[in-house]
């Protein structure tokens, strides 16, 4: 390539990373397969198809078999190796209106889908959004929270200031450089930002937002808390008020369910 | 391009490449796709040249010198050229191109919308080395 490309090289090269681990990262979204559209549509399709073809009437149609089963190369899920190609919505329609075993073959299949979610952790290979982006996003809304319960008791201690670093590096990914300078502007910065102010923030970064699962962020992140709060040994009445604040607010924003 | 070694150079890491394609603003599976094309490969003579690789610096390299065309338009308009001027290639990279721009959800033929003609320039120059190269390197060895 061209001298005049040196300087592209090295403002790609010196690019700074915010994630360090990504796969570790997208774990932690608790997205699973969901970040595929096409595995979603799938996934959403396939009781009612699996049902369809369960009458033999139907099974025989041309529609269903051209449009359930029409995977070609060509198509990304066919690529993907997954062979339903729904090119088009009306096969899926016809089989949804006249089979009856569906609904049943759907109940057993979100059952299954449930059962998976607590057994298995599905990690994306990629997700739609760009990493670094959902990654300051998410960084910039829960880094502050672990920090304002440490807050709880007047002042952030070395060791609760280690175990945020520590699960925001090692637990979620982040460069080590990056948590460490996020955590120091957040710290600086406590009294401007409220707790209403961050979850109500978040609650509408979830309505476009592709790739996370808030219910599961959520829910590890109230674990963490409570890890965070006893690791003194003591579990004081203002860390537990700032926990069942959290959790509240998590649910008055939709971002935690039950 | 001087040489087909040229191919096989890298001017930006292969890390740095995965982590510019997992901060691009498009669906998981393109990138997932984009990832496998990273792999791929073509074979000249038993020495086999990371023609993907390549595609894909090169594409990064142009986008960030042409900002107003996305990187997927760049790629993929690269890609077709080249599947057009290279026979050769075509069996390596069409069936990843296809799956590819199904998932970045342009349309089929977009690639010959590119009115940036400087971009264009330099796309077809280097495709036009990278055929004499390959032409070169497959052409018979006088005995």
């Amino acid at each position: 390539m061209r001298e005049e490309y040196a300087d592209i090289y090295a403002q790609i090269e010196s690019a700074e990373d915010i994630i360090a681990d990504d796969e570790k990262f997208r774990k932690r979204l608790g997205i699973g397969a969901d970040a595929y559209r096409s595995l979603k549509t799938a996934s959403w399709l396939g009781p009612t198809a699996f049902g369809g073809v369960t009458g033999a009437a139907v099974a025989s149609s041309p529609i269903v078999a051209t449009t359930f089963f029409g995977g070609t190369a060509s198509t990304v899920a066919g690529w993907l190796g997954l062979g339903l190609a729904a090119t088009t919505p009306v096969g899926w329609v016809v089989a949804a209106g006249v089979v009856a075993g569906a609904t049943a073959t759907g109940a057993y299949t979100l059952y299954r889908k449930k059962v998976r979610e607590k057994l298995i952790d599905e990690v994306p290979r990629q997700i739609n959004s760009p990493l670094d982006v959902v990654a300051t996003s998410v960084g910039g809304f829960l880094m502050p929270v672990a920090l304002n319960l440490a807050l709880a008791d007047g002042s952030v201690d070395d060791s609760e200031r280690r175990e945020i670093k520590d699960f925001f590096v090692n637990g979620w990914g982040y460069s080590e450089s990056y948590a460490e300078r996020k955590l120091e502007e957040f710290e600086s910065e406590h009294e401007l930002i409220s707790l209403e102010g961050l979850l109500s923030a978040l609650g509408k970064f979830k309505s476009h937002d592709k790739d996370c699962n808030f219910d599961h962020i959520s829910r590890e992140l109230l674990l963490f808390l409570e890890e965070l709060a006893n690791a003194d040994g003591e579990f004081d009445h203002g860390e537990k008020a700032t926990i069942d604040e959290v959790k509240t607010l998590l649910r008055d924003h939709n971002l935690l369910h039950s | 391009m001087e040489t087909l070694e040229d191919i096989n150079s890298e001017h930006i890491s292969f890390q740095r490449i995965k982590s510019y394609i997992r901060n691009l603003e498009v669906p998981a599976e393109a990138k997932v796709i984009l990832d496998e094309l990273l792999k791929a490969t073509v074979d000249i003579g038993g020495r086999l040249y990371r023609i993907g690789r390549k595609m894909v610096e090169i594409a990064i390299v142009l986008a960030a010198k042409f900002p107003a065309i996305t990187f997927a338009l760049i790629l993929t308009s690269l890609l077709n050229l080249l599947i057009a001027a290279i026979p050769l290639l075509g069996p390596v990279l069409a069936p990843i191109v296809g799956p590819l721009i199904t998932a970045l959800g342009l349309a089929y033929g977009a690639y010959k919308d590119m009115t940036n003609p400087e971009l264009k320039e330099r796309m077809e120059d280097l495709v036009g080395d990278i055929k004499e190269l390959f032409a070169a390197a497959s052409a018979p060895k006088p005995a």
